[in-house]
């Protein structure tokens, strides 16, 4: 499985290449609805070179999360499963485990642009930083 | 309430008071606790575990184990004696139900028989054991696979 990376902090997360539509220079030029890798996180500051990773929610619908970058590509292997215990939202698909040893979370995108679509409606043009 | 094991019919000369099992003795915060040593899987230096947005913060992440993926869990917050997670020196890997888990420890010191008795009362809501004098410690007797119970129902409650 082919995946794209970004580290949020010390954390890394991934998503699977073949859910992604594409990947936008920030601030975005397109009216999109979207969120934050970052606060999705529990980070306060903003994403560091940030990106637009754009995907579609369940529906159908675009939307875009702000990640940091640079963003990097790697091959997983096997998905672990989400723990039982662990009480993840929907859009933790599962976990892959990195060279570095330590398990990075995989994100389900059509489940992450749900939840940013139920967080956010329909939005103007993010602000450019200034 | 009681969790006695089931006895035969008639009168018996070996109540569960002269019973013992080995058991895993740890502090959590400031709290002492001892669970089935068969239920532990391992013992391990703490390492960061990685954090799942979105889980309950007595869900401190996931660490992987043996190939697989572990929730790391702060007892004190799971079982509401403590606000905050306290110090950790090691993790207490434990597995019951087909489940693993592994926990938050300030300090382990080792394996000690404790009595099958119910011991005092205990508000801890996976104590099934009751509380037990240690010594100087008063040691709470955790049952692991209730101990998981609580936690997938905790987990459940906020899906």
């Amino acid at each position: 499985m082919r995946l794209l990376v970004a580290r949020a902090g010390e954390d890394r997360f991934a998503f699977e290449s073949l859910q992604l539509v594409t990947i936008l220079p920030w601030p975005l030029e397109t009216a999109l609805p979207w969120g934050s890798l970052h606060a999705l996180a529990g980070l306060t500051a903003e994403e560091p070179e940030p990106r637009a990773v754009v995907g579609r929610s369940s529906g159908g619908t675009p939307f875009a999360l702000r990640v940091p970058g640079p963003l990097g590509e790697e091959d997983a292997g096997d998905v672990l499963p989400v723990p039982p215990l662990l009480g993840a939202p929907r859009w933790v698909r599962g976990f892959i485990l990195t060279a570095e040893g330590g398990p990075a979370l995989l994100l389900d995108l059509p489940s992450l642009g749900d939840a940013v679509l139920a967080r956010t409606p329909p939005s103007p043009l993010p602000e450019a930083p200034t | 309430m009681t969790d006695a094991p089931p006895s035969a019919a008639g009168p018996s000369p070996s109540p569960a008071a002269s019973r013992t099992t080995p058991c895993l003795v740890f502090r959590a915060a400031g709290h002492w606790y001892a669970v089935p040593a068969l239920q532990v899987v391992n013992i391990s230096a703490p390492t960061r575990p990685v954090r799942v947005p979105g889980t309950p913060p007595f869900v401190r992440g996931v660490i992987a184990s043996a190939g697989k993926v572990v929730p790391v869990l702060a007892l004190a917050l799971l079982l509401g004696e403590s606000s905050r997670a306290g110090e950790v020196t090691r993790l207490v890997l434990l597995q019951g139900g087909g489940r693993m888990a592994a926990c938050e420890v300030a300090e382990v010191l080792g394996i000690e028989d404790v009595s099958d008795a119910p011991g005092a009362p205990s508000d801890v809501p996976a104590a099934t054991g009751g509380a037990h004098r240690l010594g100087e410690r008063l040691v709470t007797r955790l049952e692991v696979d209730r101990l998981m119970d609580l936690v997938a129902v905790a987990v459940r409650g906020r899906a």
